[in-house]
């Protein structure tokens, strides 16, 4: 894994970006038909077995962040009517509106990402691109050839062994859909509750006027679980698409501090971003409240990095994993992590729901 | 380890036929229905209540058992008994039914069951060593916990097992928050 670049938010002259692009443009140039795109012959310019995907980054109207891959081949085309040389802006442009064709209705774009694969060329002034070494044993690609169209794509680590990685995919997916389901549970068994209330209340002989009562209740059990419904959907949706990275559930990659969760949800929800959405709400991952209040400053937990937008029902799932008692202390999650520095707390916030298959 | 195994999965059976009634009346297509699908569930949750009072029976009478026993010995072996019991009925109420209230309750008098070991005196929580090999991850967990103080050798390995190859689950959840307290804080432990 090399870099990400965020091509838009520092276009601004800078050496980097030509060379970027200029790769960009080369490997596209060499290979036209292949979607993740290698260089080839490129040893004269020093920049060989490197291959670049070009994504475009959108924000929607909830704040979501997402990223649409561009297809290489229509971005080929559209390079290829472009000066030899590559204008840089030209480029920019053309992947951006190959991007926005695909991206999700009413967003709006912020970044040309790309993501580059390969060794950093010696005295490069790209090497601050570059993060660790490339090593092509660590990250195998199918062969050329390989059936369903996989050839030169990356290749799960333990194939050999029936996919380990894959299992473990499974597995976080089975988890986090559990997650999803106890706090189901729990609402459906409340909801029935209204019903079995007045099925047990019931008095022998009444009559009509039982009937009317348990017909009553049984109507306000179904406005319960419809209500359920819109939470169910979000969820199930949500975590069908999990594990997620902790950057993509926030609501905006800038670093924000706010003096408390109301200046959170004026700027944020009211002013910017609208509110988390039908289904969901904003989780503290260090949560607030109680000794928090006065330990933490209101900065550090009312945070664009602590608050995090989830589905209601997955928030209820990680708040059931806080009151979970300890096997022996007779204290709950919540209160020992209370009693610890943000530090651990954040830690063991973002444990749990890396535990319940919500995020990487 | 002896118990409610069948009352265990009697209660996931009908908390899943709950859950399908749930989707059949999410696509039930008018008012009468929803009402049917509601009586269904209804129906089906008064099993779960039936099964949920028979595990407490079944924990009443190990408890009862352990009150009338005539010697020391036998009563430790009931008491463990209920130990193991009630720790896999927290992870019912936990994880079949959502409910961390319930969970939590259940914790409580499993905790109450190891004061009475200790109070038969003589070291009889060493009773509980055994469970630190039971097949329920849960129970090697709890045992871990209440063996933490007097055999730390033989619980630590434990709780790291559990912690690592029972990640993403409660146990293994459970397991991690003992560990971090522990080495956060072993006065904890000192009980």
């Amino acid at each position: 894994m090399v870099k990400q670049y965020d091509a838009l938010a520092n276009r601004a002259n800078s050496f980097d970006i030509v060379l970027f692009m200029f790769y960009l443009g080369a490997s596209l140039r060499q290979n036209p038909e292949a979607k993740m795109l290698v260089p080839r012959d490129m040893n004269a310019l020093g920049v060989a077995d490197r291959s670049f995907a070009i994504f475009g980054r959108f924000r929607s109207p909830t704040g979501r962040v997402s990223d649409v891959a561009i297809d290489g081949r229509r971005l080929a085309k559209s390079i290829a009517r472009l000066p030899a040389m590559g204008n840089v802006d030209e480029l920019l442009t053309a992947a951006a509106e190959l991007a926005t064709r695909d991206c999700p209705p009413k967003s709006r774009p912020i970044a040309v990402v790309a993501v580059g694969f390969g060794p950093a060329a010696a005295g490069s002034s790209s090497l601050a691109w570059w993060k660790g070494d490339f090593d092509e044993n660590k990250h195998r690609r199918w062969p050329a050839g390989a059936p369903d169209s996989q050839g030169g794509q990356f290749r799960p680590k333990d194939d050999a062994a029936g996919g380990t990685d894959e299992r473990k995919a499974r597995l976080k997916a089975q988890v986090s859909r559990r997650a999803a389901r106890e706090a189901i549970r729990i609402k459906v068994l409340a909801a029935l509750r209204i019903a079995a209330r007045a099925v047990t209340n019931a008095i022998p002989g009444v009559g009509e006027a039982d009937d009317v009562l348990i017909a009553a209740d049984i109507i306000r059990t179904a406005a319960e679980l419809h209500q359920l419904e819109t939470e169910t959907a979000a969820a199930l949706a949500f975590v069908a698409h999990a594990p997620y990275s902790l950057d993509e559930l926030r609501v905006t990659s800038e670093y924000e501090t706010f003096s408390s969760a109301r200046a959170f949800a004026k700027d944020i929800t009211v002013k910017r971003f609208g509110p988390a959405g039908s289904g969901y709400q904003y989780h503290h991952i260090v949560e607030q409240g109680g000794g928090n209040e006065e330990n933490i400053p209101p900065e550090q937990l009312h945070s664009t990095e602590n608050m995090i937008r989830m589905p209601t029902l997955v928030h209820e799932a990680i708040t059931a994993k806080m009151y979970d008692e300890e096997g022996k202390t007779g204290m709950t999650v919540r209160e020992w992590l209370r009693t610890q520095p943000y530090e651990v707390q954040r830690e063991r916030g973002i444990q749990i729901m890396r535990d319940l298959g919500i995020i990487r | 380890m002896a118990g409610s195994a069948n009352d265990d999965e009697r209660i996931a059976q009908l908390m899943l036929a709950i859950e399908d009634q749930f989707e059949r009346f999410r696509a039930a297509p008018d008012q009468k229905a929803e009402a049917d699908v509601i009586l269904e569930m209804l129906r089906l949750k008064k099993e779960v209540d039936a099964a949920l009072s028979e595990q407490r029976a079944a924990v009443a009478a190990l408890l009862d058992r352990a009150r009338q026993a005539t010697n020391d010995d036998e009563r430790a072996a009931e008491l463990v008994r209920a130990f193991a019991l009630l720790t896999r009925h927290s992870y019912i109420a936990k994880e079949e039914l959502g409910d961390v209230d319930a969970s939590n309750e259940t914790v409580d008098q499993r905790n109450a069951i190891a004061d009475q070991l200790d109070a038969i005196g003589s070291g009889r929580r060493r009773d509980l060593a055994p469970l630190l090999e039971d097949a329920d991850p849960g129970i090697r967990h709890a045992a871990a916990c209440w063996l933490l103080r007097i055999m730390p050798e033989r619980a630590l390995p434990v709780l790291r097992d559990v912690a690592e190859k029972e990640r993403g689950t409660t146990a293994g959840f459970r397991a991690s928050t003992t560990l971090m307290m522990y080495e956060s804080d072993p006065g904890l432990y000192k009980k």
